[in-house]
């Protein structure tokens, strides 16, 4: 079990240089020079190149990466362009909200996905609703569910607020009521791509021998369902968790954007905005990472939840 | 019958849909099982004899059973299994009518250890807890000679042999004690010393407990070797019932002869004289069944305008001994 762990981080650790090679070069490639964008198009070409002595962009790519890198591995991520704030210090406070989103997010799609999927009393009632539910998670965009919610549920009932980010210091109450309808923003989409992969898996267990040694036993449908199709159908889902977190826990844009959540996906898009290239090479890097750390524990919950992978 | 059987079942039909049509796999079937009495179910796959016997523990949900299986019940009453709603017959599943299937190798749950399923089974029905249970457990693996059950119960399915397996699946069919053990074709899957073995473990478990078993499986070698009284399947009606003695040396349906002379026998070429003879053809299609006899495409004995026209009866030829066939009084004269 810990050789595995220590296998896969060490495989996550080329995957990571590489990516973020990629990340650099296609920036900083495409962008062209940044003391350009600093300064404007009508900007002299004595004032350009002094900025890029000064910013040491007249370096070759490779140094400017290698020296990048450096300093990232040092905790320094530059200043942003922008404000000239240190980037560690914008982009900190920032996480936290964004990594409570996505969990909360994801809990909520997986548990809904899952047992609504799963419920055998009453299912002719509760499948017809799930599926409505999936169509609409699926095909309505984010943004545009983001603010039906806030409509209906802000607007027209008035029981939510519209927007904005309780911290936890103004109680857990004020700090949960802010978060429902994020939350059910982003849940939607997944909620919808989970249940169907889900669906498909539990349709091909429920067809399994050993199902129907466990009807055969006497336990009843509900007992069949929860206790040995789930666990034999969920491993794809987890899988799908995996990936899903990791580029959410980096900011959910659409879902930030629209209740004006202090998140990272806010400053990314803000960032993006005025070209601030030190704070999205800096959010690219920590999508990358944590999109790398959670498919490594969705491949440790794998192994924890089908005893047969432990072997290899 | 003076004696009370234990089970009854009564012109059962199993129907299911199909885009060409409702495929009627098993029709006009009705037996009976007493108490402690060990019956096959014999014939080709396909012939309906695990329909025969799924339908019997409602586990079918795709299909349309119809006519009455009758249930003596632990309690002395008697319950139409057919009828039954779903949270009646689920006491009798596991519980009164066990059942054990033909693949050991995926009739266990992958995600679980042995333990935690043969627990499950035990406690499905009993008020147990979870330590009594345990000990129960380990006294059933011990039943059917497990070498170290307190290790099986701690181990995952995929670590464990076909006839383990099959012996973790009989030890928690036999956890609620039922009154019938159906068992479709558990040897099939297994190699032929592991065969003997959990034959060997049924046959003993049976004379200790007294339980009735319904030995569903084409393989004859077995049945003469375990059961008392044998049915015999064909195209999903049955065609000859009787006990075993009776049936292998006086086999009066074309297709148990048939059957029992494609049979490979030692030193059958010396003594007997008469080489393996196969049944010529295959199993029709339930789709398209031949009219008359189901059998006749495949006699030696066809005669047509006989044969052919009616479906023949199922009429007793002696005491307990029934035979589905029109002309089985002529080839039992010829026979001798």
């Amino acid at each position: 079990m810990l050789s595995l762990i220590v296998r896969r981080l060490l495989l996550g650790i080329p995957n990571i240089i590489l990516i973020s090679v990629l990340l650099f070069f296609t920036i900083l490639g495409a962008l062209g020079s940044p003391a350009t964008l600093m300064l404007g198009l009508d900007a002299t070409p004595e004032r350009i190149l002094e900025l890029e002595r000064q910013y040491g962009f007249d370096r070759p790519l490779y140094v400017q990466y290698i020296d990048w890198v450096w300093k990232a591995l040092n905790g320094d991520f530059g200043r942003s362009y922008a404000t000239n704030q240190r980037v560690v210090d914008a982009l900190l406070p920032r996480i936290l909200p964004s990594v409570e989103l996505a969990l909360l997010g994801m809990i909520v799609a997986v548990t809904t996905s899952v047992v609504f999927s799963s419920i055998t009393v009453g299912r002719r009632i509760v499948q017809p609703v799930v599926n409505i539910l999936s169509l609409i998670g699926i095909t309505v965009p984010n943004f545009m569910l983001g603010i039906t919610l806030t409509y209906i549920f802000s607007v027209v009932l008035g029981i939510l607020p519209t927007s904005g980010w309780a911290p936890w210091s103004a109680g857990i109450f004020e700090h949960l009521l802010h978060l429902i309808l994020p939350v059910l923003t982003v849940a939607a989409y997944y909620f919808a791509s989970f249940g169907l992969v889900y669906r498909a898996e539990y349709r091909a267990t429920s067809r399994r021998l050993y199902i129907q040694v466990a009807r055969a036993k006497g336990l009843s449908e509900s007992a069949v369902s929860f206790r040995h199709i789930l666990p034999n159908s969920i491993l794809p889902v987890i899988t799908q968790v995996g990936s899903s977190l990791g580029q959410l826990a980096a900011g959910a844009l659409v879902a930030e954007t629209v209740f004006s959540i202090p998140g990272v996906g806010t400053l990314f898009t803000s960032a993006l905005l005025s070209r601030d290239f030190p704070v999205f090479l800096a959010i690219g890097m920590i999508t990358i990472v944590s999109v790398v750390v959670m498919n490594l524990l969705a491949d440790l919950l794998y192994v924890a939840a089908n005893p047969q992978i432990r072997l290899d | 019958m003076a004696r009370n059987s234990l089970l009854e079942v009564e012109n059962v039909s199993v129907s299911f849909k199909s885009a060409q049509g409702p495929i009627r796999a098993v029709r006009d079937v009705s037996f009976r099982i007493n108490p402690g009495e060990i019956v096959a179910l014999v014939g080709e796959s396909g012939s309906g004899k695990s329909t025969t016997g799924l339908a019997t523990m409602q586990l079918i949900p795709s299909a349309t059973v119809s006519g009455r299986i009758c249930l003596t019940r632990k309690d002395g009453t008697k319950a139409d299994l057919v009828s039954l709603s779903e949270s009646d017959i689920r006491r009798v599943r596991g519980n009164e009518v066990a059942m054990i299937f033909q693949e050991p190798m995926s009739s266990l749950d992958p995600v679980f250890t042995i333990g935690t399923q043969m627990c499950e089974a035990a406690r499905v029905h009993q008020r147990l807890s979870y330590r009594q249970a345990y000990a129960a457990s380990i006294k059933a693996l011990e039943a059917v000679g497990m070498p170290d059950p307190e290790k099986c119960m701690e181990t995952y399915q995929h670590k464990l042999s076909g006839g383990m397996r099959q012996r973790v699946m009989i030890a928690m069919a036999l956890s609620s004690k039922p009154s019938l053990l159906i068992a479709d074709e558990p040897t099939t899957a297994l190699d032929v010393t592991i065969q003997a073995q959990i034959v060997e473990y049924l046959k003993r478990i049976q004379k200790q407990t007294g339980m009735a078993i319904l030995f569903i499986t084409h393989n004859l070698g077995l049945v003469a070797e375990i059961a008392d009284r044998a049915i015999v399947m064909y195209a999903g009606e049955i065609v000859e019932s009787g006990s075993v003695s009776e049936l292998f040396t006086r086999p009066r349906m074309p297709y148990t002869s048939g059957l029992l002379k494609s049979l490979p026998r030692l030193g059958r070429k010396k003594t007997l004289g008469t080489p393996i003879e196969p049944i010529p053809g295959s199993l029709p299609s339930p789709l398209a069944l031949p009219s008359g006899c189901k059998f006749h495409p495949r006699c030696g004995h066809f005669v047509a305008g006989v044969c052919d026209t009616a479906v023949p009866e199922l009429e007793s030829s002696d005491q307990a001994h029934q035979v589905r066939c029109a002309r089985w009084r002529d080839i039992a004269r010829t026979a001798q």
